[in-house]
């Protein structure tokens, strides 16, 4: 196959005056879109054209029949093209800069991006809008799979991302997006990530993540940020939101985490980084993260807690806590302050869980209990999280449940003694995490088994991520039956 | 390489007069932000001597933007959780820190000896040109800076 050059026309079937026009609607859509998107990371709604395919431009360019790389198709694309990438292992690191782009695999399993434990990023798309990834594998990457940072509006769909060296699927820094029906195994951070936004007006759907030092991992992100219908398993630990100073925007608030399976995350055969160790042996533990709801998930079988609420304690912190205050403000607004002067930063500095919500949950055959919380010198009937109807054996302190039950959406009347009884030593993590199985190279994590297609990847038309996230109805998602096997 | 903290105080201070510049821009236009043909970089407040700090956290370069006169030494330090690296976006600039040299913890210092706009980028978190990981050093000859404050 002969590469087309730098003078390359699109080749399409449809060219002629009806496409020339789309191209003009889409230029236009696009200078739009440019104009207002400036300095506003909020509303990608109201950048956006409409729904479906709207924004797609109707042009497809194939790889390799028409540009012999992705890189390459990218780089000849305008916005709203498909690019159309068939069977075959792409051994190369595409960064995205145009906007609306939808890339595709002819098939999630064979059409395989494979960075042979070079190069760094397998998709990148960086600051563009609306860029669509589907149908395809990312392998072997020295840091992630499919990346997008700084974007406004994305969506990831039948991904699946194994052995690559930080994250499988990895969103930072981006707006208005979806990671749905996908995969991503063998990273020793997480296999999905999302992180530094608020609000993040994201979802992540129907996606599996085992194997990694850590199944989801959300630092600093929330806000309209749903996790639900998805698997967390055999990871060190399954569902980590979290909160730290060495990324903006903290703290990690506002994330519901609904109607997932999360089981079996004491897997010491994995890579690992050094907070993958610490939280090993936790179902969904949450870190120093806040306002958070997690509701309707089917937990089991941690050596540690099924959900915990645990204290972060940051070492050399580049900052302090924002007031409760000011965790209402938008990530730009965090943005913009001044840093603080490193001489009046607290060092360390505790992060504690505060004002979660834990409620409706199924939860067993945990080491240390079922429902916990613990911290470091802290009154924990302070810290406004609360408990209710979920079905759990165990917990500590005990009887959690009762000494702080959910009323409503609210925390309810919170007992001002008992939290002293049977409490849940959470220094000890940090001795026992020496103990911790060490972490295995990620270039020998085993491949994944063989993922499901999109439907109709041939013949669907190109899908810009131009209204994400699609509305969800949380109150709609169901506890899930536990599998078979 | 040892983390320090020596000179950190100095941060603080540097960000506050370079976040008033950057937010006159518009954060998410990339036209002028990396390329290494570009023009330098307005800059306003004083200009740095002595020895400066920039933090790299997860993933941006604090400050962005950093006004020194020769002779000036620039310290990054990694002070996220993940790898980065300081790559200069002209390929043919010899200094720079790659990635197995800038992990967690880690310092790479440059004294800026010549006048000069020196663009550079984390390859991990960006590209020369896009992306949230980008920085730029304008280094003035004295004579060029009539507000020169000294640090470290």
């Amino acid at each position: 196959m002969a590469e087309t050059g730098d003078n390359m026309q699109h080749q399409n079937s449809s060219k002629g005056p009806a496409t020339a026009v789309l191209r003009l609607v889409a230029m236009l859509a696009a200078i739009v879109m440019l104009a207002s998107a400036c300095g506003d990371d909020g509303g990608n709604n109201a950048d956006s054209d409409g729904g479906g395919d709207e924004g797609a431009s109707g042009n497809t360019i194939n790889v390799p029949d028409d540009q012999p790389t992705i890189q390459k198709a990218v780089d000849a694309a305008e916005p709203g093209d498909l690019i159309m990438v068939a069977e075959g292992v792409y051994k190369e690191a595409v960064n995205v800069e145009t906007d609306r782009l939808t890339i595709r695999g002819a098939d999630r399993n064979t059409t395989i991006l494979d960075g042979e434990f070079k190069l760094e990023n397998g998709i990148r798309v960086l600051s563009a809008s609306g860029v669509a990834v589907e149908n395809m594998t990312a392998r072997n990457y020295t840091t992630n799979g499919f990346f997008w940072t700084g974007v406004d509006g994305y969506r990831g769909s039948y991904l699946t991302a194994y052995r690559n060296g930080d994250y499988g699927v990895y969103a930072f820094d981006s707006v208005n997006g979806l990671l749905e029906h996908s995969y991503g195994s063998g990273s020793p951070d997480a296999g999905v990530y999302v992180g530094q936004c608020y609000p993040c007006n994201m979802v992540i759907d129907d996606f599996v993540a085992e194997n990694n030092g850590l199944g989801y991992s959300g630092t600093n992100s929330g806000g309209n940020l749903a996790i639900i219908n998805s698997v967390f398993r055999n990871n060190r630990a399954g569902i980590v939101p979290n909160s730290g100073s060495y990324e903006l925007c903290y703290p990690e608030r506002e994330t519901d985490i609904v109607g997932n399976l999360v089981y079996s995350n004491n897997n010491g055969d994995t890579p690992a980084i050094d907070v993958a160790l610490l939280a090993a042996g936790n179902g969904i533990v949450v870190p120093g993260g806040m306002r958070n709801t997690i509701e309707r998930n089917r937990v089991w079988d941690h050596d540690r807690t099924g959900i915990g609420l645990v204290p972060f304690l940051e070492e050399d912190a580049n900052d302090n806590q924002p007031p409760e205050a000011d965790w209402d403000q938008t990530c730009d607004e965090q943005k913009s302050k001044p840093a603080t002067d490193p001489a009046d930063v607290e060092n360390p500095l505790l992060w504690n869980p505060q004002q979660n919500i834990v409620r409706d949950n199924l939860v067993s055959e945990s080491g240390l209990a079922d429902l916990g919380i613990g911290s470091v010198d802290t009154d924990l009937s302070t810290l406004e999280n609360c408990w209710s109807d979920n079905e759990a054996a165990t917990s500590r302190p005990k009887d959690l449940q009762t000494l702080a039950p959910c009323d409503g959406d609210q925390v309810g009347t919170v007992a001002g003694e008992g939290w002293d009884v049977d409490e849940l030593n959470v220094v000890a993590w940090l001795s026992e995490q020496a103990d911790q199985p060490a972490s295995k190279d990620y270039k020998t994590s085993p491949e994944p088994p063989e993922q499901e297609n999109m439907p109709d990847a041939a013949t669907a038309p190109a899908e810009p991520a131009t209204n994400m996230p699609p509305e969800v109805d949380l109150a709609a998602v169901k506890v899930p039956e536990k599998p078979a096997s | 390489m040892t983390r320090t903290r020596t000179g950190r105080i100095l941060f603080g201070f540097v960000v506050a007069a370079t976040l008033a510049v950057g937010l006159a821009g518009c954060s998410g236009d990339d036209s002028d932000g990396g390329d290494a043909e570009a023009g330098p970089p307005d800059i306003s407040g004083p200009a740095y001597e002595g020895s400066v700090r920039v933090s790299s956290i997860d993933n941006i370069y604090r400050p962005e933007e950093l006004k020194v006169v020769t002779g000036t030494e620039v310290v990054w330090s990694n002070d996220g959780q993940n790898d980065h690296n300081v790559l200069p976006n002209n390929d043919d600039e010899d200094w720079g820190a790659e990635t197995a040299d800038f992990e967690p913890g880690d310092e790479y210092s440059h004294t800026f000896d010549t006048a000069g706009t020196y663009r550079y980028f984390c390859s991990l978190h960006a590209t020369k040109t896009a992306g949230s990981m980008r920085g730029v050093v304008l280094v003035l000859d004295e004579g060029d800076a009539p507000d020169v404050t000294k640090v470290g």
